[in-house]
């Protein structure tokens, strides 16, 4: 038996992979264009796998934004902010974040 | 979403849905890098990934709110200092603002107050004395406030502990920056702040004109500090402080509030330690376009008239001749270089017939006073004017006749005591030796010498009674 879907409804899922990301820094996928909650969470590790859905090609849902902040203990660095797209697989995301050496 | 505490900096709020910071309670300035340091831990929450970062830095003493943040209000940077602070509301509308810290050696008990744009900036809160850091708004709305420039003063005239002043204008850069505002101030020694207040010289601001180096030219000075005749160059001095001060803000005569006033002209040189000019040595050193007259020791004077020249006045000395009585006559004049009255001091520059006006063939010299007394073989002339380039003696009394070439003289006395001295004062140029005579019957006559000096001359005389006349 089929499975009726909404044109918007998500058509399968992809692995965002944050590379190089600080351990300990708090991370957050949303959508792009309205700010929505995809993902969020605290890295382990340098490289951390976020699984989220995929929507049909063309979908702004598929448009995400990904904020990445660590300020609390030390090291403590900028916020950083990059934009991804949802596909098949796995998306890498390469971060690259700033060591803030004006906080306290 | 309403206003909530920062976890740590629980006297500061924010409000993410309006991206507003504020400063909700307590006495305690932090840092800006505090701030900073604290909204980045607050926004590394869980709770505030969704919510955009307030605040950035560019240098550990400059910042800026981004993303549309802005503060509450302008009292809440009041509560911040070690920093400047941009407001980036859009691409060209922000507001800056600066911190300006002073710095230097002070008096503990000094309150520095700030001027930007004509007013007094409120200090920040909690500020009683000493040195101070503050934030300021030289930016608003994306316009530059008076040039970025803000200007500090220290200026305390306490009772027992007044201060030599000082102020210095400090400008904002384009971010704001974090600005050194060097100032000093020490004890005046001349200046024990005694109330001054009821003094009654004057202050006027106008186009003057004075020959305070007597040289025959007026000179022209944009300020008029009158000591009305009864008050001495220290005592004007000190009303010129007091009119100084920080606590007054009463228009001084040029529209410019006394505790703000720096100069008679933006363009001449400014005296810091007080602005209408410096006392030592015991002597008034006025700044640039500053007249000081009417001082009961106006040789305790020196001035810079409008177009900077310096200019000092003549010393004014007197011949005094003391122990007189009522009815004696008494008469001064100059030797003539052999023990004897200088009786050719002067000779008529052709013949005068009833004239009122006497010309002579010498030099009338800065010692020759402007009035006073003539005498020609024994006739006696009194006169009220000299006018030196033309050798001239106005104002002659009564009306003179003589050839050309008569012998005059100028005594400096030529009268009869009503009191028991007299006294001549004149403009001192160079020594030179009198002759004093007092006679009237009854005493012997008395006659003794003197050098006039630069302190003037004085003849006591003996009244010794003549017991042979009858």
């Amino acid at each position: 038996m089929g499975v009726f879907r909404f044109s918007t409804d998500a058509i399968g899922t992809c692995v965002v992979r944050l590379q190089n990301i600080v351990a300990g820094s708090r991370y957050r996928i949303e959508v792009a264009t309205t700010g929505a909650t995809i993902a969020d969470g605290v890295a382990a590790s340098t490289t951390e796998d976020v699984t989220i859905d995929r929507y049909a090609s063309g979908d702004a849902k598929n448009d995400l934004k990904i904020k990445i902040r660590r300020s609390s203990s030390a090291p403590k660095y900028q916020p950083f902010e990059t934009q991804a797209q949802a596909a098949a697989g796995t998306v890498l995301v390469w971060v690259s974040q700033v060591l803030d050496t004006i906080v306290s | 979403m309403a206003y909530v505490n920062f976890t740590t900096l629980t006297d500061w709020q924010y409000d993410a849905s309006t991206k507003k910071l504020k400063h909700n309670t307590g006495s305690t300035r932090i840092t800006v890098n505090a701030l900073y340091s604290e909204i980045m831990d607050e926004f590394d929450n869980a709770g505030q990934m969704d919510d955009s970062i307030p605040m950035s830095a560019q240098t550990p003493t400059e910042y800026t709110l981004v993303n549309g943040w802005t503060f509450d209000s302008d009292s809440d940077p009041g509560y911040l200092y070690g920093g400047s602070i941009v407001v980036q509301k859009a691409t060209t509308d922000r507001d800056v603002w600066a911190n300006f810290y002073t710095l230097g050696t002070i008096e503990s008990d000094g309150v520095v107050y700030w001027l930007q744009n004509g007013s007094l900036v409120a200090a920040h809160p909690g500020y009683t004395s000493g040195h101070i850091d503050q934030l300021i708004k030289v930016r608003s709305g994306g316009s530059l406030i008076d040039s970025g420039n803000v200007t500090a003063y220290l200026r305390n005239r306490a009772s027992g502990n007044a201060d030599l002043y000082d102020n210095f204008t400090g400008t904002a850069t384009a971010t704001g920056g974090r600005n050194p505002i060097p100032l000093a101030s020490a004890p005046d020694t001349n200046d024990d702040g005694s109330d001054v207040s009821a003094y009654t010289c004057t202050l006027g601001f106008a186009g003057y004109t004075e020959d305070v180096d007597g040289d025959g030219t007026a000179e022209s000075y944009a300020v008029k500090v009158d000591g009305q005749g009864s008050y001495t160059a220290l005592q004007c001095y000190r009303w010129l402080k007091w009119q100084c001060r920080r606590e007054n803000s009463s228009d001084v005569g040029n529209g410019t509030q006394g505790r703000f006033y720096r100069y008679a002209n933006a363009s001449y040189a400014e005296v810091k330690q007080s602005p209408f000019g410096s006392f030592a040595g015991g002597k008034f050193f006025g700044a640039r376009g500053v007249l000081l007259t009417n001082i009961t020791d106006s040789n305790n004077r020196q001035l810079i008239d409008s177009s900077g020249a310096s200019k000092i006045p003549p010393t004014t000395v007197s011949i005094t001749v003391s122990g007189v009585a009522v009815g004696d006559r008494v008469l001064v004049a100059r030797d003539d270089g052999a023990g004897a009255i200088d009786k050719a001091q002067f000779t008529l520059a052709g013949a005068h017939s009833a004239a009122t006006t006497v010309t002579v063939n010498e030099a009338l010299g800065n010692d020759i006073p402007d009035s006073g007394a003539l005498r020609m073989g024994d006739s006696q002339f009194t006169y009220t004017g000299i006018v030196r380039g033309s050798k001239q003696f106005t104002g002659v009394s009564p009306a003179l006749t003589g050839s050309g070439g008569a012998e005059l003289y100028q005594p400096y006395i030529d009268a009869v005591a009503s009191g028991t001295s007299m006294s001549k004062s004149f403009v001192y140029a160079a020594d030179f030796d009198i002759i004093a005579r007092i006679r009237k019957k009854g005493i012997q006559p008395f006659e003794n010498t003197a050098t006039v000096t630069s302190a003037g001359a004085a003849v006591s005389a003996i009244r010794t009674t003549d017991t042979i006349v009858s």
